[in-house]
């Protein structure tokens, strides 16, 4: 190391008096498995990075967003047209809400197929899954403070489909909505979920993750007897090599990020009419296209059940399954493997046929 | 030939002193390239005039001079500023600005006193002349003028 | 109006242009930046006797010589070939008033390429201090092509004295002149680097080596990360005051029809800028070991993507002119804008008079939509499209021929203040008939729906 005294003395005492010594021994012997599909590695960073956005973008949109039910939408038109640099820091909030659950498949996905689910990384798993239902709370509870026509009816079929669920629907869709129908109610919690609950339950739910990441280690795909053919064993250090990879990874994603909101900035829609009718062709954004599409294509009643309904059984189950996957394909069995292997390709070609489906039609 | 090895970690003929500086330099470049990125958050947090009250009102009609009674006064917003309109016992209207000079709150009308008051510590101003004439406030309201236009009471800036 | 038209449909003739020029951006900018890095290389590779320095060096002067002796010599005249087809007024502008210039530049091409050729075919062929020579020429010529043509483009945008004084060398040497040669340098330096740290991550065998190399690559990023925002400031601060407006309109306001494009993309350049140099500090910089071939080629990407995007800013902060204050984009000159709403475009126009079937007198001239295709192929499809690129389909929305004629007539002025497009666009020039007849043109793209 380079002989400069005095930030070396600073980080001594720090070190004394916050008992680093075991945490920089971990950071300093940390390593990553170096295979053909190490680039999966990087896509729980880049949503981590993508989040930090979505934390910083969405604090200055509260300097000026006003969630009342008259001035919504006109908070958001000043941002857009009034405040400097307002656009920007608005359509880095909705397009990096895009680009994060872009990520979010993309992690969700690849640690399946690794099947870095299996044990002892189940609670991994089961946490990741509950961050992903966070996440699209995010989406959808954000979605609506905007007020414009289109956030109105998304939240409201958002709503009314949540109501179908059995026994607890109705009274679930009655608090979120704060009444019967979408008012001013809506907004406020809506804006205090997205802001406060939600961040709140974020916290330890990923901080947990985070957690149990850093004391399993990262997952390989070659463990278990079903493995993928293995490679040759060959790790890297964390500290420096593997995290300057992550930096520069994230340099790409926001770099990404500031081409589509300099070239595309977000703008919004007329403002919501409770009154009007939804507006024809209407169409939620692209990571609710499927479902939606597919419930379009079930019949109004399936047996004694109403058609809607059991769509949404449906996905449910799917996700049951999605989440309780650990404890099916434990890495004992070769045939279950396979299954789980078969299973997420159906789940994932149902997504993406569903979306490419619903987006041309 | 080869040359003597080539390592990367040291600079062979650079001395410990034209590194530091050197590093220096650029933390001075990154930290200005760094106000690049901090100056749009700067400018987003300085809200537009626009969306500032309205401070340079000139005029405002504050309501029908025969629903303001003689003996009564009424609070009203200037702007930006809270002004208070009082019709006095001599059938003139007169009009103040309602800061209070004592320590800023807003004053209201006594119709009781046939006074402006101050709720926060008693602080008394004449009705006519806007002048402090009990209290702890050290100085008079400031004036506005008052006059009615085609049965309307419209207050403005007093000339300066 | 005095020239044959050329319809690109879809895509619009200005991204022809944008595109073959953006594309030899990408090859000049390592033909001349990296003509540098090989001579200071080849330097240092003389002075420490470094043989594994001149192997490097051969295999990037392999690399150097494809990429700019084929994809920089096809794309070079593939800008000429292109400018002359898409905007020949602007174009005979330039050879007319540049010809010396012009020439001077061809000239070096041709040194620029034959010196290359010398250079690499030479390779362990010639002593190593004839070889440095070869390699410091080269680096003296391709400059050159630089600082010549640099002076013609930097014109269109501050013509300077040039407008008044028609002195040729104050159009040349005009106020963005050295600005630009500073800023273009700079960048050239970062791209050396960067095509530079795409053969440094392939070195083999020699892992020193390698970190050596990528390093020292990488720190052909320093120059415009000390100087470029300087440079920047320098430039922007004798660039138009109207595009310098335009600018800051778009620092509040964006969506369609604001015009805030020019101010997005300006910011985006710069926050790609500032991107591409943490990514060069944390890639190969910091971490040589972790930097691998792909990640260089992502690099370059970016990096291109940066310089694209600052042409692109670059070209549209001269609107609405192609030579600034002189020629509009679409070729009309703003001292002929009277005399053509006097007796007309299609009068005015020698070519497209020819052209067209009948040119009838004004009092007879019927609205033939055929005549007001003409008038919008002369007069907007330099930056429009009917359905494709900047579309009149998107941008005339749900208006009817009523409401499209109001708009023409609006921007048919020449008062800013009554006409807020003026900054932007050039006026609309023509007769009021011909307008009616643009007018009838642009119905028939947008459908408009009959409104109850």
């Amino acid at each position: 190391m380079m002989n400069l005294p005095q930030p070396k003395r600073l980080w001594d005492w720090l070190l004394e008096r916050l008992e680093l010594g075991p945490i920089l021994y971990f950071a300093q012997n940390k390593e990553v498995p170096v295979h053909q599909y190490s680039f999966w590695y990087y896509m729980g960073g880049i949503i981590l990075v993508l989040l930090i956005g979505q934390v910083l973008s969405g604090m200055l949109l509260m300097v000026y967003y006003i969630p009342e039910i008259r001035s919504a939408h006109a908070s958001i038109l000043a941002l857009n047209s009034q405040i400097d640099f307002g656009w920007f820091v608005r359509s880095l909030h909705s397009w990096g809400a895009n680009l994060m659950v872009l990520f979010l498949f993309a992690h969700l996905f690849s640690t399946y197929f690794m099947k870095a689910y299996r044990p002892p990384r189940e609670l991994t798993w089961l946490s990741g899954m509950l961050l992903l239902g966070l996440g699209f709370g995010f989406g959808f509870t954000g979605y609506l403070l905007p007020w414009d026509s289109t956030s109105f009816f998304a939240t409201k079929i958002g709503l009314d489909i949540t109501a179908k669920v059995p026994l607890i629907g109705e009274p679930m869709a009655y608090i979120l909505r704060g009444g019967a129908d979408i008012s001013q109610n809506t907004i406020s919690r809506f804006f205090t979920i997205h802001v406060m609950l939600l961040p709140l339950l974020l916290l330890p739910v990923l901080g947990l993750h985070l957690w149990i990441i850093q004391a399993h280690g990262m997952s390989e795909p070659k463990q278990g007897p079903t493995a993928y053919p293995s490679p040759e064993e060959k790790y890297e250090k964390f500290f420096p090599t593997f995290i300057f990879k992550d930096f520069m990874a994230w340099v790409v994603v926001l770099g990404a990020l500031a081409i589509l909101v300099a070239l595309r900035p977000w703008g919004v829609g007329p403002e919501a009419d409770p009154f009007a009718p939804a507006p024809i062709g209407i169409k939620p954004e692209w990571y609710f296209l499927s479902m939606f599409q597919f419930l379009k294509l079930l019949p109004p009643k399936i047996g004694p059940l109403e058609g809607e309904l059991v769509g949404i059984l449906f996905f449910g189950l799917l996700g049951l399954i999605l989440a309780l996957i650990p404890f099916f394909d434990t890495g004992a069995s070769e045939s279950r493997s396979k299954a789980a292997t078969g299973f997420g390709i159906f789940l994932l070609a149902g997504l993406i046929i569903f979306t490419i489906w619903g987006l041309f039609s | 030939m080869n040359a003597p090895s080539m390592t990367s970690e040291q600079p062979e003929r650079k001395s410990v002193s034209r590194r530091g500086f050197l590093a220096g330099l650029v933390a001075l470049f990154g930290f200005l390239w760094s106000l690049m990125a901090v100056y749009p958050i700067f400018r987003y947090l300085y809200p537009p005039k626009s969306m500032q009250a309205q401070s340079n009102v000139s005029s405002v009609t504050v309501a029908d001079a025969k629903d303001i009674p003689v003996g009564t006064g009424r609070n009203f917003q200037f702007g930006s500023i809270p002004a208070i309109l009082l019709h006095t016992q001599d059938g003139q209207f007169h009009a103040f600005n309602a800061i209070c000079t004592h320590l800023g709150c807003t004053v209201q009308f006594r119709p009781d006193m046939q006074r402006i008051w101050c709720a926060c510590h008693g602080g008394q101003y004449d009705p006519e002349t806007g002048k402090n004439v009990a209290g702890p406030p050290p100085r008079p309201l400031a004036p506005l003028k008052a006059e009615v236009v085609n049965g309307k009471v419209v207050v403005s800036r007093v000339a300066s | 109006m005095n020239y044959p038209v050329w319809v690109v449909p879809y895509l619009g003739g200005s991204w022809v242009i944008g595109i073959m020029a953006i594309i030899h951006i990408f090859v000049s900018h390592f033909a001349v930046g990296g003509g540098i890095f090989i001579a200071f290389t080849e330097q240092l590779a003389y002075s420490r006797q470094d043989d594994r320095i001149y192997d490097y060096l051969k295999r990037h002067s392999l690399f150097f010589l494809l990429v700019t002796t084929v994809i920089g010599a096809v794309t070079g005249p593939g800008i000429w070939w292109v400018i002359a087809l898409v905007s020949p007024p602007g174009t005979a502008f330039l050879i007319q008033n540049f010809t010396w210039f012009w020439s001077l530049e061809y000239l070096a091409f041709a040194a620029e390429i034959t010196t290359f050729f010398v250079y690499y075919y030479t390779w362990n062929r010639i002593s190593k201090e004839q070889h440095l020579q070869l390699a410091w020429l080269y680096f003296g010529i391709s400059v050159s092509t630089l600082i010549i043509i640099n002076g013609i483009i930097t014109f269109m945008l501050t013509p300077g004295n040039w407008l008044t004084s028609h002195n040729i060398f104050e159009g040349f040497f005009n106020p963005t002149y050295w600005p630009s040669v500073l800023l273009r340098l700079l960048i050239m330096f970062g791209l050396a680097g960067m095509y530079a740290l795409i053969t440094s991550s392939r070195i083999r065998d020699d892992e020193a080596f390698r970190t050596y190399m990528l390093r020292y690559s990488a720190k052909w990023l320093l120059p415009i990360f000390f100087l470029g925002p300087l440079a920047g400031l320098w430039y922007f601060s004798n660039i138009p005051q109207a595009a310098i407006d335009t600018i800051f309109t778009g620092i509040h306001a964006s969506g369609v029809g604001n015009f805030s494009v020019l101010a997005r993309a300006v910011y985006l350049a710069m926050i790609l800028s500032g991107a591409v140099i943490i990514f060069a500090f944390v890639g190969p910089y910091l971490n040589p070991k972790g930097f691998s071939f792909k990640a260089a080629l992502i690099f370059l990407f970016f990096g291109l993507m940066v310089t694209g995007i600052s042409e692109w800013s670059r070209e549209m902060l001269r609107k609405p002119y192609v030579i600034y204050g002189y020629m509009y984009s679409n070729g009309i000159l703003r001292d002929q804008i009277e005399n053509i709403n006097r007796i007309g475009f299609l009068r005015a126009s020698k070519w497209a008079l020819a052209s067209t079937p009948t040119i009838p007198e004004p009092a007879t001239m019927p609205s033939a939509t055929g005549q007001g295709e003409l008038i919008f192929r002369y007069q907007c499809m330099s930056c429009h499209t009917q359905t494709g690129y900047r579309s009149m389909k998107r941008l005339l929305l749900d208006r009817d021929r009523d409401a499209i004629l109001a708009l023409l007539d609006i921007l048919h002025e020449t008062d800013p203040k009554k006409n807020p497009y003026i900054g932007i666009m050039p006026p609309l020039a023509g007769t009021r008939e011909e307008m009616s007849a643009l007018a009838d043109y642009l119905a028939t793209i947008n459908h408009p729906q009959k409104r109850i």
